[in-house]
């Protein structure tokens, strides 16, 4: 906690603060003593209630200190009133001793319990859409409004998603532990599913910093690197680490000043973050060191030849399609099919590629996607036949509901009008 | 936590099991998790055709012949098992022969001992 800078806070300000950088720790350090996330956040809340009416009369120097300790106090309390076991009379002992002004208590706080809340959170055992937004809240420290506008949805709905997250968590069991080895690869995946996701989501929307917005790929990637951090061998994480970091080296390029989407082709390489690449690529570089490739890694080794190339002409296609074979062994997900196909008519020609992606259209999971179809227009109007590209950006404008999308469509269909007169 | 895993099979598919081997692979996994202080009962059921459903409906019984909902899936048996967490109970549930084919559903007991 840096005291100076809060001194210059409104106690509200500070609060707002405090609550999105102790959120995460203390509702999973105050899990793990009570069992019970509800309990937790009740308790987290009382405490934050305590501050709003105290603080403004008498501030106290170590302001997130006074909250840990004031949590703990009702943490006490709360377990004093529940049906006292052996176990919890020794657990109330032991947490009365500590020292309010201890050292340990403040210093590095419980990573343990944030991973335990972590995967607990993103349990394959909730509904996907409520473990994205479980994890916002409870984890992030996010308020439900933040969230439900990162999400686009209704405060409402994502109140009703999280009560319907936590009472599985409760009625169904799920233990608040760090997995067993044996599970720990699929519950891992698990909970990279959900940071790739929330990444995914912040990355396609516009954000909008002056309107406390919140930056779900910043948020991802902050969460990508805790988890990393606690487990440091995981070279899956290490590979989603560095996908994100590639991925938001290009972010200040991959939309014009009008907001609408540039191609990776025509992007101003000057405006990407060299730092930001260098650093995803010393990490990419670790984990494929450690000889256990994935997904993950695979994907990122792709955005890796992109942003190592000098320039769009001198991109590796050939590293890239290997690299797309590769991938397609671990990941099956037809996003990818399509870009390996793309990847491939950069390298064998566009004729190669429409053969590819045609092929792919005869598969239903594949054939609603607008991407298929802006990624044949693409190759058509690369091809000199702007007729056929404009019938396919015709498709793809008709099977997405995004709006961005939609723009970039319409900008290219127009762009093809120029050329059919 | 007291689990129950309902074995939920196609009972075409499971008439083109191997009987004998099924019924040692079962018995073996009770035996299993006796062991592990996991196990409280379990049964296998007849098949879905000997199934009767009975509703009341404004104090008069309807009695129809059949399963409640018919789907693919058939209830064919069920385990009550004592687990640590859901974590313990769905590697449980993956050890059943029917997972390989159908599918467990796992519930929690309404009623859970502290």
């Amino acid at each position: 906690m840096k005291v100076k800078q809060a001194f210059c806070l409104s106690p509200d300000k500070l609060l707002e603060h405090l609550y999105r950088q102790q959120t995460g720790q203390m509702l999973a350090w105050l899990t793990g003593l009570l069992r019970d996330l509800s309990v937790a956040e009740e308790i987290w809340h009382d405490s934050l209630a305590l501050a709003l009416k105290s603080w403004p009369k008498d501030l106290p120097d170590n302001p997130g200190g006074w909250l840990r300790v004031t949590a703990r106090h009702l943490a006490i309390d709360r377990l004093r009133h529940q049906q006292v076991s052996l176990a919890k009379s020794r657990l109330i002992q032991a947490l009365a001793i500590q020292d309010d002004q201890s050292e340990a208590f403040d210093a590095h706080p419980f990573n343990d319990e944030l991973l335990k809340l972590i995967f607990t959170c993103c349990h394959p055992a909730i509904a996907y859409e409520n473990r994205l937004a479980l994890t916002l809240y409870a984890v992030c420290g996010l308020t439900t409004r933040q969230i439900a506008n990162a999400l686009l949805l209704s405060t409402s709905s994502l109140e009703q998603r999280l009560t319907r997250a936590k009472s599985k968590l409760k009625s169904a069991g799920i233990g608040f532990v760090i997995p067993q080895q044996k599970q720990l690869p699929e519950r891992l995946d698990a909970v990279l599913k959900v940071i790739y996701l929330l990444f995914t989501s912040g990355y396609q929307q516009e954000w909008h910093e002056a309107q406390d917005e919140v930056d779900l790929a910043a948020e991802a990637l902050r969460l990508g690197n805790l988890v990393l951090e606690m487990l440091p061998e995981q070279t899956e994480c290490m590979g989603l680490v560095s996908l994100m970091e590639f991925n938001l080296a290009r972010r200040n390029a991959r939309a014009d000043k009008q907001g609408n989407p540039v191609l990776l082709q025509e992007q101003d390489r000057s405006l990407w973050d060299r730092n930001l690449i260098e650093q995803a690529d010393a990490r990419l570089e670790q984990a494929l060191r450690m000889k256990k490739p994935g997904s993950y890694q695979l994907q990122a080794a792709i955005a890796g030849v992109h942003c190592l190339a000098q320039s769009a002409e001198q991109t590796d296609w050939l590293q890239i399609n290997a690299l797309y074979s590769l991938l397609m062994q671990y990941d099956g997900n037809p996003v990818i099919a399509i870009n390996a196909a793309v990847a491939l008519a950069m390298l064998a020609g566009e004729e190669k590629g429409l053969a590819k992606l045609n092929a792919l259209q005869k598969h239903d999971e594949i054939a609603h996607y607008a991407l298929l179809y802006s990624a044949k227009a693409e190759l058509y109007r690369r091809a000199g036949d702007p007729e056929q590209a404009r019938i396919e950006y015709e498709k793809a404008l008709a099977r997405t509901e995004n709006s961005r999308e939609q723009s970039f469509y319409l900008q290219r269909l127009a762009g093809l009008i120029g050329k059919l007169l | 936590m007291k689990y129950l895993l309902m074995i939920y099979t196609d009972e075409k598919l499971d008439a083109q099991q191997d009987e004998e081997r099924l019924m040692t692979r079962y018995n073996q996994l009770i035996s299993e998790l006796e062991k592990e202080g996991v196990y409280l009962s379990g049964e296998r059921l007849s098949p879905v055709e000997t199934a009767t459903t009975v509703q009341m409906r404004d104090g008069n019984r309807l009695v129809s012949d059949g399963p409640f909902a018919e789907t693919r899936e058939q209830l064919g048996g069920f385990f009550l098992v004592d687990c640590r967490d859901l974590d313990h109970a769905m590697e449980v549930a993956g050890r059943i022969p029917s997972a390989e084919i159908g599918s467990i559903e796992i519930r929690p007991l309404w009623f859970q001992e502290e």
